[in-house]
């Protein structure tokens, strides 16, 4: 009787570790693949992405806290905020400044770096440095097996439709086909006729809409922080690096890796061991294979 | 410019002449002072030693760091650990001993890394420090922090830091003029060519991020005494690595920049810190955006043009 109830409660357990697993798999392939296009495309490191996805949450968090608005509607609030951001940056101080230093991916992280820096402290400023978080969708769904909330499928769904979009456009497309020929290699491309300014904007673009998604994505579920942003930054830089730069597959694969590295962990031992374990996946990474592990199957 | 610099007659002397100046200074200035105003200096020593270790690295060898708060975070609490059963002046030293071991052993597999990876990793190396300490408190010890019971010991710091600074700094102009400080170069103006050359870039490198941690570590420890409390949140802190990056990048590229800059930051540091920190940070912020935007050579370049300009 005790060791069927007790072989039931394990049987569970797995369920919700690969519900979880699934969940933070997906989550951190969204992360990681703004960086890697970006990255990969523009050979601009964005230091600053988490702090970009520390705006979304806070979009959000606000106009529920502020306004009394669904937090839902964050994403037309964000798609505005996060294109025009792109578009400022890459106009006043990717391709007038950084593309022109000798060094891009160095002078950028400085960039990028200054600019997390400010951010973030005004982001202290402005909502203080307390954790905050908002409840929504919090009803729960009894599958067989385990229990699951239904704002954490609503994130399931919508980080694998973005993946999907993306995948589509990269693959499948006549524009997928142009950034990926300049991904591959940058100088053909422009001989071939493919302007990259265009290339570049869009990619810049692209990469702002899906990180500030992923900003409102994270605060459904995760209490948030102004100082929140490193941790992501850091699981953007694993995913890209495992996945390999501009290879939108391999940072799905990434995703799942380093989301079964932390799950497993995390169940383990504890999460805050799962942390260092992430760390110390990001420090072995790059001393090993920084030119990412699926990169030879391109 | 293939010019062929002629040193001036006698710059050794004045060399020795201004330590001999700087150490008279320096040392009498207890007795006239407030310690409020020692306290400041200590600051100003500290960020002095921080961006001159940093330049040994990043500076000559062109590998930036963005993680100066692992060594300090180290350093800080090597000396919290052992301060009870080792004297203070040979804990401090340990401490710097330790992070040293640790750059250099942790040299050889992560200066394989080059360009944005290093400066990734570096900017991911002290949040695995801190994380890892962290847990290892939780778990193991179930106490987080340590404080640090020592007296009063405001003049002894600031005699100790005052030193290793005049130490640093002489230490770079002598590095820079030997064989070392040439390799070191050679890395960041052209690797291969460098190892093609017969330098064996691999131990210079790490000989580098050594000496870089040795300093830092060193200045963690007396910082540690100087806080007399230890915790991983606070001694890992971001803000270092900020700091002694803006400083040495407001300093440029020159073997005094670090010394300039960081002596122009420490006097914003006092005067914002305490009671607008976040205003602080912006500001480094703004700054260093400027510098990377518009002013690569920083301070020292500014003052090489005025100079030619006279």
């Amino acid at each position: 009787m005790f060791k069927k109830a007790f072989w039931l409660y394990e049987h569970m357990i797995i369920l919700e570790i690969l519900f979880n697993w699934m969940l933070l798999s997906l989550l951190y392939a969204l992360i990681g693949l703004p960086m890697s296009l970006l990255w990969g495309s523009t050979r601009v490191v964005n230091v600053a992405q988490g702090e970009v996805i520390m705006l979304g949450a806070y979009t959000a968090f606000s106009l529920l806290i502020f306004f009394g608005i669904n937090p839902l509607y964050a994403f037309l609030v964000c798609a505005a905020w996060s294109s025009l951001l792109g578009f400022l940056l890459y106009k006043g101080a990717f391709s007038m400044f950084i593309f022109k230093h000798k060094e891009t991916e160095k002078s950028s992280i400085l960039f990028t770096f200054a600019l997390s820096n400010i951010v973030i402290n005004a982001g202290l400023l402005m909502w203080g440095a307390q954790l905050r978080g908002y409840k929504i969708m919090t009803e729960h769904i009894v599958l067989p097996g385990l229990v699951v909330s239904l704002n954490r499928i609503f994130v399931i769904i919508v980080c694998f439709a973005a993946i999907v979009t993306i995948l589509i456009l990269l693959h499948k497309t006549w524009f997928g086909k142009i950034v990926r020929a300049s991904i591959d290699n940058r100088v053909e491309a422009q001989l071939c006729g493919i302007n990259p300014d265009v290339v570049y904007l869009a990619c810049t673009f692209i990469s702002f809409l899906i990180t500030s998604f992923s900003g409102i994505l994270i605060s459904t579920i995760y209490d948030i922080s102004p100082n929140m942003g490193f941790f992501y930054t850091m699981i953007a830089f694993l995913v890209a690096m495992i996945g390999g730069l501009g290879n939108i597959k391999g940072c799905l694969v990434a995703g799942f890796i380093v989301g079964f590295v932390q799950t497993a962990v995390g169940y383990l031992m504890s999460g805050g061991v799962a942390l260092t374990m992430v760390y110390f996946m990001f420090v072995i990474i790059i001393c090993l294979r920084p030119e990412g592990i699926f990169n030879w199957a391109k | 410019m293939g010019k062929v610099v002629e040193k001036p007659v006698g710059s050794k002397l004045k060399g020795i002449l201004l330590i001999a100046a700087y150490l008279i200074v320096f040392t009498t200035l207890p007795y006239f002072v407030s310690s409020y105003f020692l306290s400041f200096l200590i600051t100003l020593f500290s960020l002095v030693t921080l961006t001159s270790a940093w330049y040994i690295l990043s500076g000559f060898a062109g590998y930036i760091s963005l993680g100066s708060a692992a060594f300090i975070g180290i350093g800080a609490y090597v000396t919290a650990l052992i301060y009870k059963n080792v004297p203070l002046p040979l804990c401090v030293l340990f401490s710097g001993c330790i992070a040293g071991t640790i750059g250099l052993l942790l040299g050889y597999p992560i200066l394989r890394a080059r360009g944005p990876y290093f400066i990734i990793l570096t900017y991911g190396l002290a949040e695995f420090f801190r994380n890892a300490i962290q847990n290892w408190e939780n778990l193991v010890e179930h106490l987080t922090g340590h404080v640090i019971f020592v007296g009063y010991l405001i003049p002894q710091i600031y005699l100790s830091i005052m030193i290793i600074t005049l130490f640093i700094t002489v230490l770079i102009f002598i590095i820079k003029n030997s064989r070392f400080g040439r390799g070191l170069v050679l890395i960041r103006e052209n690797e291969d060519a460098a190892e093609s050359m017969g330098v064996n870039t691999r131990l210079y490198k790490s000989l580098a991020f050594c000496l870089c941690g040795f300093f830092q570590g060193i200045n963690g420890g007396l910082l540690a005494l100087y806080w007399s409390y230890v915790e991983p949140f606070s001694v890992f802190s971001s803000v270092y690595s900020v700091e002694v990056i803006v400083m040495a990048y407001l300093g440029g590229p020159a073997v005094y920049g670090p010394l300039l800059g960081s002596s122009v930051l420490s006097v914003v540091h006092v005067l914002l810190w305490a009671s607008y920190p976040y205003f602080y940070l912006i500001l480094l912020g703004i700054i260093l955006i400027i510098i990377v935007m518009f002013f690569s050579e920083g301070l020292s370049g500014v003052l090489r043009k005025l100079s030619k300009n006279l």
